[in-house]
């Protein structure tokens, strides 16, 4: 028994040493979203937003930081010279960079996330048409704070016309073999917040080319199965269809990956009819008629872009890393060498279940 | 400790030897000014004598003193015959004539100088008439509860088990206050090594007043330092005489409106007598949400303050400047926070327990609506925590038994001060302990976890669910009843479903 009580006193004693460090809720700035840009000869320019308490209130105050340094924790350490409390970065939701900087290669500046305990599950990273600190300083109407403001809009877009991206994704896919890595691309206009597209990558660099907003479905058909989104087809001048997703399933066939590699990707979109100018729904030939049509217009779209990757040299569709995980003894040189070439076939298949009462 | 010890035993010999004298005891009766002795009924009839205070006078004179006036002198053995009165005994024994003339007997001797005497039970006690049960009342269901008097209880007892298998084993408890003390339990179903334990046990109890059956009941749990209760203190018939069925054991007391069961597991405690007058699955969903409104009031102020004091990163974006806000106007810690409004409430409580119900609601009002908004006002408290802390409170009051209630009122202070001292983690560590305290604890000899550790799958269906009663064919495992089957006519449940209706 004493021994016991002996116990308990040392350990009472000598684990207060143990403890973690305190981060009281009210006694931190929750950094909420940050904003990297190229400074010039090596620096970075890091733009931080906070939210501050204000007593009393139900809403957040903002404040926004900057800082120029080498680095992003360098950075930080430099806005809490500035600030009442320790900026934390527990909360992040999004992680902007700026178009020169990303086109430097991001690997540096993404780093210290990876590897950071602190930082959660659901942290998006984008890419800012022009400059991040832009983006992170504006002042909106409908969120009062950025962060929610744009880890929203990226939310909802990946529902419907931007592939699944967040940081683990992005990790994935800048280091592993035969995957390149996409982004959203933002841009501020009139005030507002938009998603431009798809940035393209190689590797950790953005290439400078992206996928439009309005083609962002196309992408996510090619590249995952999922079940919103809408897209309109255009036939000619002042003449669209728009069709709305009801489910998408894409199947990769890689053959031969080792010598003389092939591909085809069989995508079947079940779709409904929105809105339809020039045919009668009424008619089953005309349906058929739009099917085969949409077929023919969609699949060419499908086909440029992929031919586009292709020509870019890049792989955001994850083909290299498919054929490695579906090829015994996969030669990652050899597949590199011959992807600008290999012949990729798009074959799209378009199913109209519905088109009576749209929405 | 051992010194008051050696001091209590001497006392209690010194009681018992001063007494071995016959006259002796009579001086040490007649010290007190309600013993009456008198000659009846002239002066050379009988001694009569007498605690006025314990005798019911009616009794005495329609059916022993109109005897004796009537008749010449008879000897003692004559004098029993006549008196029309049950269980007159005749004794020269001074341990008896104690007993029984200190339970109300009247003691007659031939002279006044005679030994032996003539004892006549003529004793009355004020009782209460049985009420309906206060601590555990439900809405539906019986509306009787035990009172103090001992032979009421076995009354209600046994008018609801009418077979001869329903054992009473008395024993007397207490060097002063010899309380009479019955274990009751059903021979044949309940295990032969229990009673054993028990019987055992209840020998063992050395205590000069038992004036409650909570008293002994701390004397004979098994381990008498846990803040877990291990016997079930109920107030209703009903429930022990269902108990006894399953095999449990009941002890009561004279003197005290409660029976102690045993033994329980730890579910027993979260589970109302209320769910078996319901179907089984609103009794089993409503038995859920008792455990998890334990839960919530054991971990949710130590929660804000591991979540608010350490961790941040898990609050939910939209929570955040909620909680901020609410935050931002108070000047001290979350843990600070926490303890004040926790021992307010404890206040409340206390206060509210003490005082006549009249008074108890004011109490009610002056603590919830004044002192919390004020609180909240003044800014010694968030809103947040002082929903969280009064949800808690709330939430701890939907436990039947009143005894782990307490348990669960105190139980948080050492999750908060983890919490404080290592956040979540110290949430864990204070869990990890609690639990293994648990997993130790027996009932009885019998496991405090079961049937969650150790594991016996065929005891859920009366734990945290309960199943309907065509499903409790066998009786709980951990009971080692010596008859395990509870429904014996297993074919009739096949047609069950066909009444007669042609």
């Amino acid at each position: 028994m004493k021994f016991h009580l002996l116990l308990i006193t040392l350990g009472c004693f000598l684990m207060t040493a143990c403890g973690v460090e305190k981060q009281i809720l009210e006694d931190v700035l929750i950094a909420e979203i940050v904003g990297y840009d190229d400074a010039g000869s090596n620096k970075i320019k890091g733009t931080v937003v906070v939210s501050v308490p204000q007593p009393g209130e139900e809403s957040l105050g903002k404040e926004v930081y900057e800082a120029i340094t080498h680095d992003v924790k360098a950075a930080r350490q430099q806005e809490n010279a500035k600030t009442p409390f320790p900026i934390v970065g527990g909360r992040l939701t999004v992680i902007l960079y700026g178009e020169e900087l990303a086109r430097k290669g991001l690997n540096d500046y993404v780093d210290t996330y990876r590897r950071d305990p602190m930082v959660g599950r659901d942290l998006y990273l984008a890419i800012v048409h022009g400059k991040a600190e832009d983006l992170v300083k504006m002042e909106l109407k409908l969120i009062k704070t950025p962060g929610v403001q744009v880890k929203e809009l990226i939310e909802q877009n990946i529902r419907t016309n931007l592939p699944d991206v967040d940081l683990h994704r992005y990790l994935y896919a800048c280091h592993g073999k035969g995957i390149d890595p996409v982004l959203p691309l933002l841009e501020t206009a009139e005030e507002r917040i938009r998603v431009k597209g798809i940035a393209l990558f190689k590797r950790d660099r953005y290439i400078g080319k992206y996928i439009p907003y309005e083609d962002g479905f196309l992408f996510k058909v090619l590249s995952e199965n999922f079940k919103l989104g809408s897209y309109e087809i255009k036939w000619k001048e002042n003449e669209y269809t728009e069709i709305n997703n009801v489910e998408s399933k894409v199947h990769y066939d890689i053959s031969n990956a080792n010598q003389n590699p092939k591909v085809r990707i069989e995508v079947n979109l079940k779709a409904n009819l929105l809105e339809v100018q020039g045919y009668d729904l009424g008619n089953p030939v005309d349906v058929k008629k739009i099917e085969a049509k949409a077929e023919h217009v969609m699949g060419e779209k499908l086909n440029e872009m992929v031919t586009m990757f292709q020509d870019n040299n890049i792989d955001p569709i994850a083909l290299g890393d498919m054929a490695k995980s579906k090829t015994r003894d996969f030669n990652l040189k050899h597949w590199e060498i011959a992807y600008p070439h290999i012949p990729i076939e798009v074959d799209l298949d378009i199913e109209m279940i519905q088109t009576g009462i749209a929405e | 400790m051992k010194f008051f010890k050696g001091k209590e035993e001497t006392d209690a010999t010194a009681f018992q030897d001063n007494s071995k004298d016959f006259f002796e005891l009579l001086k040490r009766f007649e010290a007190s000014n309600d013993f009456l002795t008198f000659q009846f009924p002239n002066e050379d009839g009988y001694t009569i004598s007498y605690f006025k205070s314990l005798v019911s006078a009616q009794q005495l004179h329609e059916q022993v003193l109109a005897v004796i006036s009537n008749q010449p002198k008879k000897d003692l053995q004559q004098l029993k015959d006549d008196i029309p009165m049950e269980d007159i005994k005749e004794t020269t024994d001074i341990s008896v004539i104690k007993r029984l003339v200190l339970a109300g007997s009247i003691m007659i001797r031939y002279k006044k100088s005679d030994g032996k005497c003539l004892l006549i039970p003529c004793g009355q006690s004020v009782k209460r008439q049985t009420s309906i049960p206060e601590s555990e009342y439900t809405v539906a269901g019986p509306k009787e509860a035990f009172v103090e008097s001992l032979d009421t209880n076995l009354n209600l007892i046994r008018n609801r088990l009418p077979i001869p298998e329903l054992q009473s084993k008395e024993f007397r408890v207490g060097s002063i206050s010899q309380t009479r003390l019955v274990v009751l339990y059903i021979d044949g179903i309940v295990n032969q090594q229990l009673i054993d334990t028990v019987m055992q046990r209840i020998d063992d109890i050395d205590y000069d007043t038992i004036v409650d059956i909570s008293f002994v009941g701390q004397m004979i749990t098994d381990n008498r330092n846990s803040m877990f209760p291990q016997l079930i203190d109920t107030e209703r018939p009903d429930h022990l005489a269902s108990v006894l069925s399953e095999g449990k054991i009941g002890i009561m007391l004279d003197g005290s409106p409660h029976a102690l069961i045993g033994p329980n597991t730890i579910i027993s405690f979260f589970s109302s007598f209320e769910d078996y007058f319901q179907i089984w699955n609103l009794g089993t969903s409503f038995r859920l949400i008792r455990l998890f409104a334990v839960l919530f009031s054991i971990l949710s102020s130590p929660l804000y303050v591991a979540v608010l004091t350490y961790h941040y990163q898990v609050i939910p974006t939209d929570l955040l400047p909620i909680l901020i806000s609410s935050r931002g106007v108070i000047p001290f810690p979350p843990i600070l926070e926490a303890i004040v409004l926790e021992g307010t409430i404890e206040l409340l409580r206390e206060a509210a327990v003490r005082l006549p119900a009249k008074v108890g609601s004011t109490i009610g009002i002056v603590g919830g609506i004044v002192i919390g908004s004020a609180a909240v006002e003044a800014g010694f408290v968030s809103n947040v925590l002082l929903m969280l802390v009064a949800l808690a409170a709330l939430a701890s009051f939907t436990l039947p038994i009143y005894q782990i209630s307490n348990t669960i009122r105190l139980i948080r202070f050492p999750f908060l001060f983890a919490a404080q001292l290592y956040g979540l983690f110290g949430l864990a560590l204070c869990s990890a302990f609690i639990l293994s305290h648990l997993l130790k604890l027996t009932s009885l000899g019998s496991p405090y976890l079961e049937p969650l550790y150790p594991l016996r799958l065929p005891d859920f269906k009366d734990s945290l669910i309960r199943l309907p009663f065509s499903k409790q064919i066998k009786r709980p495992q951990f009971l080692r009843t010596e008859d395990r089957i509870r429904i014996r006519k297993k074919a009739k449940t096949q047609n069950s479903q066909s009444d007669i209706d042609e």
